[in-house]
């Protein structure tokens, strides 16, 4: 396995951006890993952080190399800062950057990222659970898979002092609903359109907060026919969690690809 | 351009190590350069480190991602402690890992050209000793040779190699201790001899030393070797400029070692 922390510049952010990336690499005498089979060309998950975090989280507070390693994939892990993965109202466009820039940048770096559909997936935890919905549902055609983990489907939750964040990134509350940010909206128009809709699995701890978010948005995807696997697990809103999780993620896309776990 | 500080395994070296890549990549609302190139036809250079330093010290200490952006070049930048490049006797195979596998596994994770018209070395010190003597070895790979502030050997080679005294000489015996020099990539004259006598594809070779760098006599001798091959078949270029064995003396002459190699 390689890791690699890059700096490169974004043509749609108009700035430097930094993310972390995992490689499946064939070795030979590695200490203490198992290596999965390395393609030519191998899928890619693409996994985003919450509030509070950035692209380093991932690597610093769960095992998902070695998780990546297994199954020779790799890991892309970009960056929003605080900008919930959308097309700020007065920002920048985190959206489009991740979920239609970044994967062309990635793969004119890494050949070797397959670029089909179906080897495409993306996941992440909290805000980055948001994220991954949001993309999935925006850009159907490049993601076969969002999984998000203890997610805030409804922003809508940030209140008081958040109030100018939240209006910054999102605009006016009483715009929100059915808007391009409404990822329960989305979740219908995408439903209603003749575009293949992404797979989804999401998992929420019970003493998460957000758990009843999760409840509301399972009902939501059921109702609207998606193909959706659900979890709830003893847990909160913490990395034990969603070191746990990450790993039932990526047996469920062994599952869906076939693959022995 | 982007940056990326990558961590894999290495095979030769049995161990997790660490390089610095510099990949083209072309942008429209990058401020204050100019960009150009990535994909296949990306050409590489392989730039090594001096003796005391590591694989981020020509991002810190040169502006090589400014020289490189315009010329849509990659820059790979590995380390291999004070190793001189070399298969180590008493140590690791550094050579190898450099010479050998780098470029397979960067081609791996980038998919850089493997042919030769796309590939030159440069490196100073150590790096610059370490460049030539790589370039020389392997023809087959390298078009380009750049050596700064050093000559083919910076120390004198050891003409015994089973009786090094690990006290007194202690840096021939970590490298050389009971290991056979003549005729190996150890040999860069033998290998540029090779080169003209066997009809191998030539290296064109750049060498520039400061005027007071204390690397002077070694960069001379490399000088008058080069000057016996009738007709200049390398190319060879050499300057002495007035300077010492300095970062601001690698810095200016980085950029004279890009101009030379891509001159048409």
């Amino acid at each position: 396995m390689a890791f690699f922390e890059v700096s490169f510049f974004s043509d749609v952010i108009g700035m430097c951006m930094s993310m972390n990336v995992v490689l499946p690499q064939r070795t030979v005498g590695n200490i203490g890993v198992t290596e999965g089979q390395v393609s030519q060309t191998y899928p890619v998950l693409w996994l985003l952080h919450g509030m509070s975090d950035d692209h380093t989280i991932w690597m610093r507070r769960t095992n998902v190399e070695r998780y990546a390693e297994e199954r020779g994939i790799a890991v892309v892990m970009p960056t929003t800062y605080l900008g919930w993965y959308t097309d700020m109202k007065f920002g920048y466009n985190y959206r489009a950057f991740i979920g239609e820039e970044l994967p062309k940048i990635c793969r004119s770096f890494f050949p070797g990222m397959s670029s089909k559909r179906e080897d495409n997936w993306i996941s992440g935890n909290s805000m980055g659970g948001y994220g991954s919905l949001a993309i999935a549902l925006t850009y159907p055609e490049s993601f076969s898979i969002a999984a998000p983990l203890s997610a805030c489907f409804d922003p809508r939750v940030i209140k008081g002092s958040y109030d100018s964040y939240f209006s910054d990134i999102f605009g006016a509350h009483e715009d929100f609903p059915g808007s391009v940010n409404d990822v329960f909206a989305l979740a219908e128009k995408l439903a209603a359109s003749d575009k293949e809709k992404p797979k989804v699995f999401i998992s929420c701890g019970t003493s998460d907060s957000l758990i009843g978010q999760n409840r509301n948005m399972k009902s939501h995807l059921e109702g609207l026919g998606y193909d959706l696997t659900y979890r709830e697990a003893e847990g909160g809103h913490n990395w034990a969690f969603w070191d746990n999780e990450i790993q039932l993620v990526l047996k469920y896309i062994d599952g869906i690809r076939g693959r022995k776990g | 351009m982007a940056l990326l500080h990558a961590h894999f395994y290495s095979n030769a070296l049995h161990r997790q190590v660490t390089c610095d890549v510099i990949l083209p990549q072309k942008a429209s609302n990058l401020i204050g350069m100019d960009s150009a190139g990535g994909g296949s036809d990306t050409p590489v250079l392989w730039l090594l480190h001096g003796s005391s330093d590591d694989e981020t010290i020509w991002q810190r200490r040169t502006s090589i991602e400014r020289y490189a952006a315009p010329l849509g070049l990659a820059v790979i930048m590995p380390s291999v402690e004070k190793s001189g490049y070399a298969n180590l006797a008493h140590g690791g195979n550094f050579y190898d890992y450099v010479a050998k596998e780098l470029p397979q596994v960067m081609h791996g994770f980038f998919g850089l050209p493997l042919d030769r018209g796309h590939n030159m070395i440069c490196g100073l010190s150590m790096g610059g000793a370490g460049a030539l003597k790589i370039g020389l070895a392997n023809p087959e790979f390298y078009s380009v040779i750049g050596c700064l502030s050093a000559g083919m050997t910076n120390r004198k080679l050891p003409e015994d190699t089973s009786n090094l005294d690990p006290e007194t000489d202690r840096y021939a015996y970590i490298r050389f201790d009971g290991k056979k020099i003549a005729g190996t990539e150890e040999d860069p004259q033998f290998n540029a001899m090779r080169i003209i006598t066997d009809g191998l594809p030539v290296p064109r070779i750049y060498h520039s030393i400061g005027s007071s760098d204390f690397l002077l006599d070694a960069a001379r001798y490399t000088r008058d070797f080069f000057g016996t091959f009738e007709g200049n078949p390398f190319d060879y270029v050499y300057e002495e400029d007035p300077g010492a064995h300095t970062w601001e003396y690698w810095d200016d002459h980085i950029q004279s070692f890009l101009a030379y190699a891509f001159k048409k």
